[in-house]
């Protein structure tokens, strides 16, 4: 998947998804790398792995039932 | 972020104000960290006059959905705290306030730049010392500050402190009302004074 983010842009989705529950959060220790900042680093939570499974599940049951795109011509379906 | 860059001239420190002043306390490490960590990536790879380039564009780019989680984190702070809830209501009454001292604001400016009588020929002005528009257009200063407090909210040992942060320095509402009102009245005293003076008025 080749597709890139602003810095900013990842931290809102990151946001709904730990007050969802979904992730947590703690800051790490501070680098000289980071001009002595801390990292934020993110956590998979329990209730966020079922909900990547239901997720997986639920896409794998969409194309399931997609017909076989390969010879499909347009309009056929 | 300089120690990590070996090169000559670093990304413009605006940028760092601009970042300081948008992300809350809690996002502030972390974002600014990645912001250094990724210039001094960039400037490994690109050298510093692209980093620059990137930095800026970044930060620009970055700007609405910076807006959007600060207001996300205001609205849940809002939701869940009646201390703010009450707030509102002061600051809604000061911004109502600012309805009518802006009307006297602008008729006191009227007045003084043009000799137009608005809403303010009711009242002999003159007998002041300082012309009415100066101190309204300080009021109306003052009323604006007064909405700060509900926008800048900060959770500190467990008491709610509402303060103006500017460059991520707590600065007490009242320092700053006081420093704008003068500052304001001197500014606009002086203005309304050069005006008449090359007007011949």
């Amino acid at each position: 998947m080749q597709r890139t983010f602003s810095i900013g842009a990842i931290y809102v989705p990151l946001d709904r998804l730990e007050q969802k529950g979904y992730l947590s959060s703690y800051m790490g220790a501070p680098t000289q790398m980071r001009g002595g900042r801390s990292k934020r680093i993110y956590k998979i939570t329990a209730s966020g792995i079922e909900a990547l499974k239901t997720t997986r599940a639920l896409n794998e049951a969409i194309w399931a039932d997609m017909p076989n795109l390969d010879g499909l011509l347009p309009g056929t379906v | 972020m300089q120690g990590h860059l070996s090169s000559s001239k670093p990304p413009p420190e605006w940028g760092e104000w601009v970042l300081i002043g948008l992300v809350s306390p809690a996002d502030r490490d972390a974002i600014l960290g990645d912001f250094a960590e990724m210039c001094g990536d960039k400037a490994n790879e690109t050298g510093m006059r692209k980093t620059r380039l990137w930095y800026v564009l970044e930060i620009v780019k970055c700007l609405p959905s910076l807006c959007i989680l600060r207001y996300r984190q205001r609205r849940r702070m809002m939701g869940h705290t009646p201390f703010l809830q009450s707030s509102v209501k002061p600051a809604g009454i000061g911004f109502l306030l600012m309805i009518p001292a802006l009307l006297l604001c602008g008729g006191g400016l009227l007045q003084s730049l043009f000799g137009v009588y608005t809403v303010n020929n009711a009242i002999d002005f003159s007998l002041f010392i300082f012309h009415p528009a100066v101190i309204l257009s300080g009021v109306f200063i003052a009323c604006i500050l007064n909405l700060f407090p509900v926008l800048h909210v900060a959770y500190k040992d467990g008491d709610i402190i509402s303060t103006l942060h500017l460059r991520g320095r707590g600065l007490n509402l009242t320092v700053v009302a006081c420093v704008g009102f003068v500052l304001m009245t001197i500014f606009i005293y002086l203005l309304a004074e050069n005006f008449q003076i090359f007007a011949g008025v």
